[in-house]
């Protein structure tokens, strides 16, 4: 627990026992078992695990998409349990960001209409929150292709208005399933280091579910899930002949930007 | 607004599901408006056919029919004989006063036939019994005109063994028509009214040597408005011919009643009452006073007469007055069934993309208004479309234009004439048929029926769409891939 003057800061997430089942009436499924971990405001943690394990079920529950069948949850230090359907709509708004393997852009939505649909219910005025997309897509390299629909735009773009969407409304804790699942290798670094260098310079837990080892060795907590149970695991070690990773520094993200902006690949 | 240019979007990217959603809600609507027009048209022939027929419900007739067997005026019985007799005696059947046998000759002769005078004072008491609006007297006579040479006694008296029909083989022909005085003033309850008129003018009151003819005779006759007939010794002008009322009592010629009683012999004589009763709850009074007036009188409806109405344009009324509701509801049905579906289907593509708004903070109830809203676009969209298609359809047929035909049974001047045997060509009733022009016209009010029920039925689909939506879990929805 971070201890900030005056008060305490309570953990982005803090699972406790937390199962989730599901059954068709003849055979019971545990998808997740026990799960017990805390995650801090402003740390990277990465899930990985087997097709299967439980991850993108975890997931949904720390994003109160679905509710446990047992044990406790708390979000920002709120118990998910106490609150009703419509104040976890409201902290998944105001305090929640996703981010999904298949982007999940609405189709019929420009670009910078789907990273406004966020803020939409905020209170947010129009204009507001047109400033704020856009200015949300610039920082993400795309300010330029704000009025494409995602038909119009490549993988790593349509990702990319993903996580646009999932900070525009500066939330405390994003979700990501799989960012990179869908995209080619460089594609995915790109993303990957956009996402990151977004989340370090705010207070944001990020949690993300990855095959990738290379992405996961990017974070800062190491989560594991085999058949629903979930434990820490050291991060597995850079295999020899890969190169080093670049750690993020002042002007990165500009370049990365840049890159992203010169080329896009799907 | 984001959720209006969301709604926007959704309907102008999937253009062809709502082309579909709107165009089904389109034919809907238009289905509505053609057949609710054309219903209504169809009425409102058929009201305008029936219209001449008197004020139904409220019009009364008065006459004195004479029960008339199988056999014809030969078989009546002998109180019934005794008073045609007292009025016209056997006329048509005494040759003697006309020559030697075999002489020519040429005359008319007016037959009661079937009904039985009673004095025109009766109108005059008519007119005092409580609750009646107006009355109209009138006296129909068949006129028998036969030429040719005077038969001998034993030929007569052979083929009025025989029957009638023997009557043809007597060495003279002979011609019938029925004539009518009316009240020149009488308006729709006499036997014809200046509004008939199809050529020429009306008769006059107290007009002499003029006459009409109803449009049937006169084409039989080749008569024309301007010539002149010759009828018991008199010249007559025709002064105009006359359109049948539909269903209606008719006579082939008309003179005003007054001549007609002094050509026939029958002074100060009807054969036929026409009462008016101020309301239609008062037809029951009015019809028992009118019954106790006249010994042997006959009280009918002109309500009756309507029934005699057939054709085309009663078919097609009768039909459009069910037929149409039930056009209506199935069309109605299927236009919402397929915006339900096309909806639902809506939603069931868009199951990932709800599930990722409720991921991202919208409230299920932000995500149905969505829905709704789009399907009440679609609904909007259908009624202004399907009205279009209704009143541009109605306009096409308005300008190609329907004609239904109405044929009123044969106009009885003469009550229980039907029977009467063809011995004088008396039994040949001409049908009266009547071509209308159906216009149908799409009125404001089946635009709006139209469009609300337009609008009602996207409702409806907005509805069953946003309860599926509702029932969307995010969890589920964003297990699903594509």
């Amino acid at each position: 627990m971070n201890t900030v003057t005056g008060h305490v800061t309570p953990p982005a997430l803090q699972l406790g026992g937390l199962r989730r089942e599901f059954s068709d009436g003849s055979e019971t499924v545990v998808a997740v078992a026990e799960a017990t971990a805390t995650i801090d405001a402003g740390t990277v943690t990465s899930i990985i695990g087997p097709s299967g394990s439980g991850k993108t079920t975890l997931l949904q529950l720390l994003g109160l998409l679905d509710t446990p069948t047992a044990g406790k949850l708390a979000v920002l230090g709120q118990e998910a349990a106490r609150m009703s359907a419509a104040e976890r709509t409201r902290l998944r708004r105001d305090r929640i960001g996703f981010v999904f393997q298949h982007f999940n852009l609405v189709p019929t939505l420009t670009a910078r209409e789907n990273v406004e649909a966020a803020l939409v219910g905020t209170g947010a005025s129009r204009q507001e929150r047109r400033e704020r997309s856009s200015i949300m897509l610039d920082r993400v390299g795309l300010a330029d292709r704000a009025g494409h629909l995602p038909q119009q735009l490549s993988g790593g773009e349509q990702q990319r208005v993903a996580i646009a969407r999932a900070l525009v409304g500066n939330p405390a804790i994003i979700l990501a399933d799989e960012p990179t699942g869908n995209l080619d290798e460089q594609t995915g670094q790109d993303v990957i280091e956009l996402l990151l260098g977004l989340v370090r310079t705010s207070d944001t837990a990020l949690v993300m579910i990855t095959h990738d080892p290379a992405v996961a060795r990017r974070a800062d907590h190491h989560l594991r899930m085999q058949a629903g149970h979930l434990e820490e695991v050291l991060p597995e070690p850079e295999p020899p002949a890969a190169a080093p990773v670049p750690q993020p520094a002042p002007g990165r993200m500009a370049r990365i930007v840049r890159r992203l902006r010169g080329g896009r690949r799907g | 607004m984001f959720l209006v240019r969301y709604a926007y979007a959704e309907l102008t990217r999937r253009r062809a599901r709502t082309v579909l959603a709107v165009l089904a809600l389109a034919v809907g609507v238009a289905v509505v408006v053609g057949v609710g027009s054309a219903a209504r048209a169809v009425d409102e022939a058929q009201r305008e056919v029936l219209d001449p027929l008197g004020t139904l419900g409220t019009d009364l007739t008065l006459t004195r029919p004479v029960q008339v067997g199988g056999g014809g005026l030969l078989d009546l019985g002998p109180e019934e004989q005794a008073l045609l007799e007292a009025e016209n005696g056997t006329a048509a059947f005494e040759f003697d006063n006309l020559g030697d046998p075999g002489e020519p000759f040429e005359r008319d002769v007016f037959l009661p036939a079937t009904q039985l005078t009673f004095p025109e004072e009766e109108a005059a008491r008519a007119a005092q019994i409580d609750g009646v609006e107006a009355v109209a007297a009138g006296l129909t006579v068949v006129v028998l005109h036969q030429e040719g040479l005077v038969p001998a006694p034993e030929d007569l008296a052979e083929a009025q063994r025989l029957g009638p029909a023997a009557l043809n083989r007597l060495d003279f022909t002979f011609d019938t028509w029925t004539m009518a005085g009316i009240d020149p003033e009488g308006g729709s309850l006499a036997l014809a009214e200046a509004g008939q008129v199809s050529s020429g003018r009306f008769l006059e009151a107290g007009e002499r040597g003029a006459v009409l003819a109803s449009d049937a005779w006169a084409a039989r006759r080749g008569i024309e408005a301007g010539d002149e007939l010759r009828i018991a010794g008199r010249e007559y002008t025709v002064v105009g011919t006359v359109r049948e009322r539909l269903g209606a009592q008719a006579a082939d010629a008309y003179l005003p009643l007054a001549e007609l009683q002094e050509l026939a012999e029958r002074e100060g004589r009807i054969n036929l009452l026409a009462v008016r009763a101020e309301r239609s709850e008062l037809v029951g009074d009015v019809e028992e006073a009118l019954a106790g007036l006249v010994d042997g009188a006959q009280v009918g409806a002109s309500a009756d007469v309507a029934d005699r109405v057939s054709g085309s344009l009663v078919d097609a009324a009768d039909l459009s007055a069910g037929l149409a509701r039930v056009v209506l509801i199935v069309s109605l049905i299927a236009a919402a069934a397929i915006a339900v579906l096309v909806t639902l289907g809506s939603v069931s593509q868009r199951t990932r993309e709800i599930g990722t708004l409720r991921a991202i903070g919208w409230s299920p109830r932000r995500v149905v208004g969505q829905v709704l809203g789009e399907s009440l676009v679609i609904g909007t969209l259908g009624a202004l479309v399907g009205s279009a298609l209704g009143a541009g359809a109605v306009w096409l047929v308005a300008r190609r234009g329907i004609e239904l035909e109405a044929s009123g049974a044969s106009a009885p001047a003469i009550a229980g004439l039907e029977s009467v045997p063809a011995a004088f060509g008396i039994g040949e009733l001409a049908t009266v048929n009547e071509t209308i022009s159906v216009v149908p016209q799409a009125t404001p009010e089946l635009l709006l029926a139209g469009g609300l029920l337009a609008l009602g039925a996207g409702l409806v689909a907005g509805l069953a769409g946003a309860w599926r939506a509702a029932r969307i879990e995010p969890a589920e929805a964003l297990r699903r891939v594509g």
